[in-house]
């Protein structure tokens, strides 16, 4: 449904999107996760033709998103970071209108923007006009924007943020029924749990690479080997890292004066002795947090960067 | 297509939600108008005033200054009299007219032998409008005149150094009409040939209203031009831009419905100002179903000259500030703050040039008659022609535009 291959996009000097290649099926809900500025907003630009590639291509259904845009636009629907809904009309009419930009019409219509009305519970606000709506209600409407000719293949970025538990829930369902419909998903979000709850395969990416690629369970089974250590206090790092550089399965990922993020194989049993290390090491520490494997901790791993900070 | 029906009932939609913005746009032409109309008022509708005329020269030239007044449109507005000097002062000094001119003795032969020679102007304070009227009209016939003076400068020293001889004046005639045919555009004074044709027609003269009306029309269609391009920044911003470049429909549909929008909006503004201006003004309506055709016509130039504005601006700021000072200048001088008839005459030259002004003679030719099939062909097409060139360029402009 979707080929992304080798695709790089540059601004000036800057490459936000280094050489990133995916692949998604019908039915599946496929996660980007990133930090800020990874380049994930830079790809779904790219794959709905809103910025065009430096190199690389996009197979959308088949379709060269470059050489046949329109056929390839028709299958997709967008769901983008940024709102992006007419402020002046009602939620309705919003919807109404996309959708008969994707050549819905009549009873077909109507009935399916109720759906998503229903779904985005925004039902009883729809004859107001968007701008009387609150951040998160907006946050769902644009949602709903995106789903309501029901794409084939579905661009979300960040489409939770800002938007309550009980929304989330219902959106998320969305998702899933979209994918149970056939459609194939691509999904960003900074919400580990989210991904985790949502998608068959993730790629993790950074500065505009992928870090990993994988099924949700191998990306577990990468993750489950070792834990995450992270501690506060005061440090020397160059003397920290001399130190630990003698543990057996510990890997430092990140460290500064105030701060150590370790990636440790059986921690709960080795803290004693990585404590006492980073003692003779000139360390202080005042806090400690041990983090059992998680996508996070993998992310952590392979990116140095937690997610939310 | 039906897309592009969509985004236009969805734009309509738009600026229907807007009400403000539109009335706004139709009440201040009326009311800037209507100022405009109490300020100029002198309890007829065209200016009239008297012009005393001190003819001391009494030759050719002199008598070709004085007949500059006595052709339309000046002679229904100006009523010339001769008279001596000192009957002229007492009459003009005790305010009992818009102006005197004299014409002193011996002014022709300086004109022949191209020496300094001055024309006295002595104006009524206290009328506005006249005496500016007749200083215009002197300074085209001057004007006319100076190039006159160059072009046939020496051909006149023959004439003023004893009688010519049969060859010289053969000779020049024919210079004198390869020259005249040369440069009859820039010696016949253009002006007044431009107002005659506008008012010509009218056979009685027309009530202030009626004499703002197609100037003020098209200010309030400019004004929602303006105010309905601003709207593009909101559309990036808001994001719908980018929405739409998402969709398998083309920038061409998105953007054409907005000028559709606002051509129905203009439309409708149109029929209600020209329904207005004919049953309760009472103003002439030449050709209703071109007068019709033409406001939205107008409408959608303005926007469209507008959001090329707004995309050659660097922000919303100064978007709108340069959309609005133009609006203004445009404004000015282009027959909609005051009718061409009451403009001094230079200025009038320069303004049928603007967009409105152009736009506001082809819409009097409309109302005033006669306008014949092929003036309005030429009219529409060029209208057709420049919009196209301009909506191409706008959307491939717009696509990178949305995403910058
Ligand atoms: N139009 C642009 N012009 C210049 N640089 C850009 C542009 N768009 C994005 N970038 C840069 O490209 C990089 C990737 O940005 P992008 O928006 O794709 O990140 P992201 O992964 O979506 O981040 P976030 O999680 O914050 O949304 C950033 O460094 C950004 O500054
Ligand atoms: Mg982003």
């Amino acid at each position: 449904m979707l080929r992304v291959d080798q695709l790089r996009k540059s601004f000036g000097e800057l490459t936000a999107v280094d050489g990133i290649g995916l692949e998604a099926n019908p039915g599946e809900i496929y996660g980007l996760l990133g930090p800020n500025g990874a380049g994930k907003t830079t790809t779904l630009s790219c794959i709905c033709g809103l910025l065009t590639p430096t190199s690389g291509h996009i197979w959308v259904n088949g379709h060269d998103v470059v050489r046949d845009g329109v056929e390839a636009r028709r299958v997709l629907g967008v769901v983008p970071q940024d709102l992006a809904l007419f402020e002046d009309l009602s939620a309705r009419e919003n919807l109404e209108y996309w959708g008969g930009a994707w050549g819905m019409r009549g009873q077909a219509l109507t009935q399916r923007t109720t759906e998503v009305l229903e779904a985005t519970g925004l039902l009883d606000r729809s004859k107001e006009p968007v701008k009387n709506f609150s951040g998160g209600m907006k946050r769902r409407l644009n949602f709903g924007c995106g789903v309501v000719h029901q794409p084939k293949l579905l661009l979300l970025d960040e489409p939770t943020v800002g938007v309550d538990p009980q929304s989330r829930v219902r959106l998320l369902e969305l998702v899933r029924e979209q994918a149970r419909n056939g459609a194939c998903v691509l999904y960003t979000t900074h919400y580990m749990e989210e991904a985790e709850a949502l998608c068959h395969r993730l790629a993790i990416v950074d500065h505009g690479r992928i870090v990993a690629q994988a099924p949700l369970a191998e990306l577990r089974a990468m993750a489950g080997e070792r834990d995450v250590l992270r501690l506060t206090g005061t440090f020397s790092p160059p003397a920290v890292r001399e130190a630990l550089s003698r543990e057996d399965r510990l890997e430092v990922i990140q460290i500064d004066e105030t701060s150590a993020t370790l990636s440790v194989a059986d921690a709960s049993r080795r803290l004693p002795a990585i404590f006492s290390a980073i003692h003779a090491a000139g360390g202080e520490i005042r806090d400690t947090v041990l983090r059992q494997p998680t996508l996070e901790s993998l992310f952590l791993k392979l990116t140095g960067k937690e997610l939310r900070e | 297509m039906r897309f592009l029906a969509l985004s236009a009932r969805k734009d309509l939609l738009r600026i229907l939600r807007d009400p403000i913005a539109l009335l706004t746009w139709i009440a201040l032409p009326i009311i800037m108008n209507g100022m405009m109309a109490l300020i100029f008022r002198e309890g007829d509708p065209m200016p009239q005033g008297k012009l005393l005329f001190v003819d001391q020269d009494q030759t050719l030239v002199s008598g070709l200054i004085s007949s500059a007044f006595s052709r339309e449109p000046l002679s229904r507005m100006i009523l010339v009299e001769r008279m001596d000097e000192p009957a002229a002062r007492k009459r003009i000094d005790a305010g009992d007219a818009s102006a005197m001119l004299i014409v002193p003795k011996g002014f022709s032969d300086a004109f022949f032998q191209r020496k300094q020679s001055t024309l006295t102007l002595v104006k009524n304070p206290s009328a506005r409008i006249v005496p500016e009227m007749i200083q215009q009209a002197v300074d085209i016939v001057l004007e006319g005149a100076f190039y006159l003076q160059r072009v046939l400068g020496p051909d006149f020293d023959r004439f003023t150094s004893g009688p010519p001889s049969d060859l010289a004046v053969a000779a020049m005639s024919v210079r004198t009409n390869q020259l005249m045919r040369q440069f009859s555009y820039y010696i016949d004074p253009p002006l007044i040939d431009l107002e005659t044709k506008v008012i010509q027609q009218q056979k009685k003269r027309a009530p202030f209203p009626v004499l703002f009306f197609p100037g003020m029309l098209m200010l309030a269609l400019f004004g929602l031009a303006v105010s309905r391009s601003e709207d593009i920044w909101r559309e990036r911003a808001q994001g719908t831009l980018r929405r739409a470049l998402a969709t398998p429909q083309n920038m061409a549909s998105y953007f054409g419905g907005k000028v559709l929008a606002l051509g129905a909006v203009t439309a409708l503004i149109g029929a209600l100002g020209l329904v207005l201006a004919r049953y309760a003004l009472s103003a002439e309506i030449h050709n209703p179903a071109a007068a019709l055709l033409w406001a939205p016509c107008a409408g959608m130039s303005f926007y469209v000259l507008n959001i090329i504005i707004q995309l050659a601006a660097s922000d919303p700021r100064s978007g709108v500030m340069l959309s609005m000072l133009i609006l203004f200048i445009c404004g000015m001088i282009g027959g909609s703050f005051f009718p061409f008839e009451m403009m001094p005459a230079w200025l009038a030259a320069i303004g049928r040039f603007a967009p409105n002004g152009w736009l506001v003679l082809r819409f009097k030719e409309m109302l005033q008659g006669p306008i014949d099939p092929v003036q309005l062909f030429y009219a529409f097409g060029t209208l057709v022609v420049l919009n196209g060139i301009a909506f191409y360029l706008i959307c491939v402009r717009l696509r990178k535009w949305s995403v910058a």
